[in-house]
């Protein structure tokens, strides 16, 4: 019983890690393809300055190993 | 000790002692990954801000566009703190630096040189209308003035028991930009509030300085 308690709290933690990691991919990519737009000089940088990215939540589904 | 007799006391040990190490290491991990996260939206966000200034030849649009800048933000987020209250948390500074030339001015006219800092949501002046021939930004003071009050209620009726914990959090931050010699350039005195997704922002509009941030959570738990 231990050992499966011990094997979710970790497999929890390396969920988060992976969940932080692909924030920041998935951040840099949407980064990326506003690139050319940002630089080409707008009437409104309202969206290029936020380069329309949301980030996505971490929810209990994607942190719990099942 | 029989072989293959059960030992809870050793179970339980090894638990204590592992659990502890996990948690320390998910502490690491977790303030590592929010370092990261902070530091890569700031290094964007400083790109992105000094390309509009570069572009617009100011903080607001105006027609004589075009010119360099120099823009260097900072930024205070709040985050849990692990050691105390984690509601309370504790603001970090992050920053980043950019610098952009937009080489295409009004005709007539030539590109204008800016510098500015971006400290949460406020901008310096233009530090090269303001800054002496020789005279420099050396290094940022900041100092912090933080209240916090938690308080818990518990309401109990026939039907259940409803939990209520509140805070009230008041942080003011001020920030001086400072020159070799310890002569303030610029100071900006900013308080804690919450924008419109929730997020906990610092800013020196009198809404924000001397102002509690309450937060509260109520949960119900029904009788039997």
């Amino acid at each position: 019983m231990a050992f499966v308690i011990l094997v979710l709290v970790i497999g929890a933690i390396v969920n988060i890690w992976f969940w932080f990691n692909n924030s920041l991919v998935k951040r840099q990519v949407a980064y990326n393809e506003t690139r050319v737009t940002a630089g080409t000089g707008k009437d409104s940088y309202t969206e290029m300055v936020g380069w329309g990215y949301t980030p996505e939540a971490l929810t209990e589904n994607k942190v719990i190993v099942k | 000790m029989k072989a293959g007799r059960p030992n809870r006391g050793q179970t339980l040990l090894e638990l204590a002692i592992f659990g502890s190490l996990i948690l320390v290491v998910f502490g690491t991990l977790l303030s590592y990954l929010n370092r990261a996260n902070d530091q890569q939206y700031v290094q964007m966000k400083a790109f992105r801000q000094a390309l509009q200034i570069a572009n617009y030849g100011g903080i607001s649009e105006n027609t004589d566009g075009g010119g360099s800048v120099q823009l260097t933000m900072m930024e205070n987020r709040r985050v849990a703190d692990t050691g105390a209250y984690f509601k309370k948390g504790a603001a970090q500074a992050t920053s980043a630096s950019a610098n952009i030339l937009w080489s295409v001015p009004s005709v007539g006219t030539s590109g204008k040189s800016m510098t500015y800092y971006k400290i949460n949501d406020n901008y310096s002046p233009n530090l090269r209308d303001i800054l002496a021939t020789d005279q420099t930004v050396d290094h940022v003071l900041t100092s912090h003035n933080t209240e916090f009050k938690e308080s818990s209620r518990k309401l109990e009726d026939t039907g259940g028991i409803t939990n209520i914990r509140s805070s009230k959090l008041k942080d003011t931050i001020t920030s001086t930009l400072v020159d070799e010699d310890d002569n303030a350039i610029w100071t900006v005195t900013q308080g804690a509030y919450k924008d419109s997704q929730g997020q906990i922002r610092y800013s020196d509009s009198t809404d924000a300085v001397g102002k509690d941030v309450e937060r509260s959570r109520t949960w119900y738990t029904p009788g039997y």
